[in-house]
C-alpha cells in the first residue's frame, strides 16, 4: 500500500522535528545540572511508569503462586503456633500459657518496634545483575516516603530510600557496594558491619567483629539497631563460617534470608525519632584545646 | 536579492539579541526575545523542513554566543519552527483572498500581526519557561513568567516590525 503524500510529508516532518528537538535536549542535559536532573527526573518516571504496569502484568500471571505461597506460610505459621502452645500446656499447664501471653502483649507495646511506623510498597523494578544494585517501589513523597528510611520484609533488610519522586522511590539495594548495614551475630551485644561483597546475592560477610566474640556455624545475625533505618533484632541470616581478618578482628560469612530474587512487596519503614536521633549526631563534639 | 535582505535584517536582529541578552538585565524574570521574530518572518514560501532547519541554526548560534543553556533557544525556535507555516498560511489567506500570495508575515494588519506574534511568542515561552524553571518554581510562578514575557516581547517585536523591519523590506 502506498502511503498518500500529505501523510508522508507530516511523519517526514515530525521526524525532522523529533530529531531537532532530541539534539537540544542532549545539548541542555549535557550543559546545565539542573536541567539534566530535571530532565532524567521526568524521563525517570516515564520509565517508572512503564515498568510499573509490566511489573503489575507479570504479578497478574503469578497471582496463583503467591496464593499457594502465603497458603503454605500461613499453614506453617499455624503449625508453629499449634506447636508452641501444645508444648508451653503439656509442660507448664493451661494457666502458665495465659501468663506468657499475657507478658508478650505487655512487652509488645515497649517493643523497639513501636517507634517505627510501616508503608506497604510494591517494588517495581529491581536489579540484581549489577554491583550496585537498586530497586524502584510504588511509593514516594505522596505516601510519606523521604529520603534515608529502611525498607525491608520479614525476611530481612532489603535497601535504604536514596531518591525520592512524587509517586516513586529509587532504593539503594543491600546487595550495593555502597551499602552496609549495623549488625549483631547470636546473642551478644557486639555490633558489626554487614556489607555484600559482589558475587552470590544470597551470601554478605559480617565484619569487625571483636576476636572475643563467640562465633558458632548457625548462629542467627540480627539487625543491631544502632542506626535510624531499622529496628534491633530483625533477623537477617545465618553465620555460615568466620575467619580472622587482619588478625584484629573476625569475619564472618552470612547466608542471607533474604530472597532478593523474588521481592515483590517490602516495607518502608518510618523511625518516629529519626529527625530528633539525626539533629542529636549532627551536633558535633567540641575540638579539643592543644 | 531578497534573500540578501533577509540575512541582513537577521544579523542586524542576531546582533541586537546578543547586546540585549549582555547588556540588558531587567528582571530575572524577564527574557528579551528577538531572535524568534527572524523565524516569524521567514517567507512563506520556505518549506517548514527549512524553516524548522532555520530556526534550530539561529537558536543554536544565539546559545553559543550569548551565557546561556546551551540548546535552550534552539530547541524553542526549532518549536516556532514547526508550527510556523501552520498558523501563518491561513492568516494569509484569509487576509489576500486568493489575490495577492505576495503578503508576508510583517505585512499584516495591527491586529492580525499581533495575533501571529502572540501565538508564536507563546509556543516560544512555554517551552523556554518550562525547561529554564525545570520543576524549581511553582506553578504561578510559571504562568506568570510566561504571560509576562509573552506581553513584553510581542510589544517590542511588534513596535520593531512597525517601525524599521516593514520599512526595510
Amino acid at each position: 500500500m502506498k502511503l498518500p503524500p500529505l501523510i508522508f510529508n507530516s511523519i517526514g516532518k515530525f521526524l525532522v522535528f523529533a530529531v531537532l528537538e532530541t539534539v537540544c535536549i542532549l545539548l541542555i542535559i549535557n550543559s546545565s545540572i539542573v536541567q539534566n536532573y530535571r530532565i532524567m527526573e521526568g524521563v525517570r518516571n516515564v520509565q517508572s511508569f512503564f515498568w510499573e504496569k509490566s511489573t503489575s502484568l507479570k504479578k497478574y500471571a503469578k497471582l496463583s503462586d503467591s496464593n499457594r505461597k502465603l497458603e503454605e506460610e500461613n499453614s506453617r505459621l499455624l503449625r508453629q503456633n499449634l506447636f508452641f502452645r501444645n508444648y508451653i500446656i503439656r509442660t507448664m499447664g493451661e494457666s502458665k500459657l495465659e501468663e506468657i501471653s499475657g507478658q508478650l502483649k505487655d512487652n509488645a507495646s515497649d517493643s523497639s518496634l513501636t517507634n517505627y511506623s510501616f508503608t506497604l510498597a510494591k517494588v517495581v523494578k529491581n536489579t540484581l545483575n549489577s554491583t550496585h544494585n537498586y530497586l524502584i517501589i510504588d511509593k514516594g513523597k505522596k505516601d510519606g516516603v523521604t529520603e534515608d528510611l529502611g525498607v525491608m520484609t520479614p525476611s530481612g533488610v532489603v535497601g535504604i530510600v536514596r531518591g525520592v519522586g512524587e509517586r516513586f522511590s529509587y532504593v539503594h539495594s543491600f546487595l550495593n557496594l555502597k551499602q552496609s548495614i549495623s549488625a549483631k551475630i547470636g546473642s551478644t551485644e557486639s555490633p558489626g558491619t554487614l556489607r555484600w561483597e559482589g558475587g552470590s546475592i544470597y551470601k554478605a560477610y559480617l565484619n569487625e567483629i571483636p576476636l572475643n566474640t563467640e562465633v558458632s556455624k548457625g548462629d542467627t545475625v540480627y539487625t543491631s539497631g544502632n542506626s535510624s533505618f531499622f529496628p534491633s533484632d530483625i533477623p537477617v541470616g545465618r553465620a555460615v563460617s568466620f575467619s580472622i581478618d587482619n588478625g584484629a578482628h573476625k569475619k564472618v560469612e552470612v547466608e542471607l534470608f533474604q530472597d532478593f530474587s523474588n521481592l515483590d512487596y517490602v516495607i518502608v519503614l518510618r523511625n518516629q525519632d529519626k529527625r530528633e536521633i539525626d539533629s542529636l549526631s549532627a551536633i558535633l563534639p567540641p575540638e579539643p584545646k592543644k | 536579492m531578497a534573500w540578501l535582505k533577509y540575512i541582513y535584517g537577521f544579523i542586524v536582529i542576531l546582533v541586537l539579541q546578543l547586546l540585549c541578552c549582555e547588556f540588558v538585565n531587567l528582571w530575572p524574570m524577564l527574557y528579551i526575545a528577538l531572535i524568534p521574530i527572524m523565524v516569524i518572518l521567514l517567507p512563506s514560501s520556505v518549506s517548514t523542513y527549512a524553516v524548522m532547519l532555520c530556526g534550530f541554526a539561529i537558536g543554536l548560534l544565539t546559545d553559543a554566543l550569548a551565557d546561556g543553556i546551551l540548546g535552550l533557544n534552539a530547541a524553542c525556535c526549532t518549536f516556532i519552527g514547526a508550527c510556523k507555516n501552520m498558523i501563518t498560511r491561513p492568516m494569509m489567506k484569509y487576509q489576500i483572498q486568493g489575490e495577492d500570495s505576495s503578503v508576508e508575515g510583517f505585512e499584516f494588519r495591527k491586529g492580525k500581526l499581533v495575533a501571529l506574534l502572540t501565538i508564536c511568542y507563546t509556543l516560544f515561552f512555554v517551552p523556554y519557561v518550562l525547561i529554564d524553571g525545570a520543576g524549581v518554581s511553582g506553578v504561578w510562578y510559571l504562568v506568570a513568567r510566561i504571560v509576562l514575557n509573552v506581553v513584553v516581547n510581542v510589544i517590542i517585536a511588534f513596535l520593531l516590525i512597525r517601525l524599521w523591519i516593514r520599512r526595510y523590506f
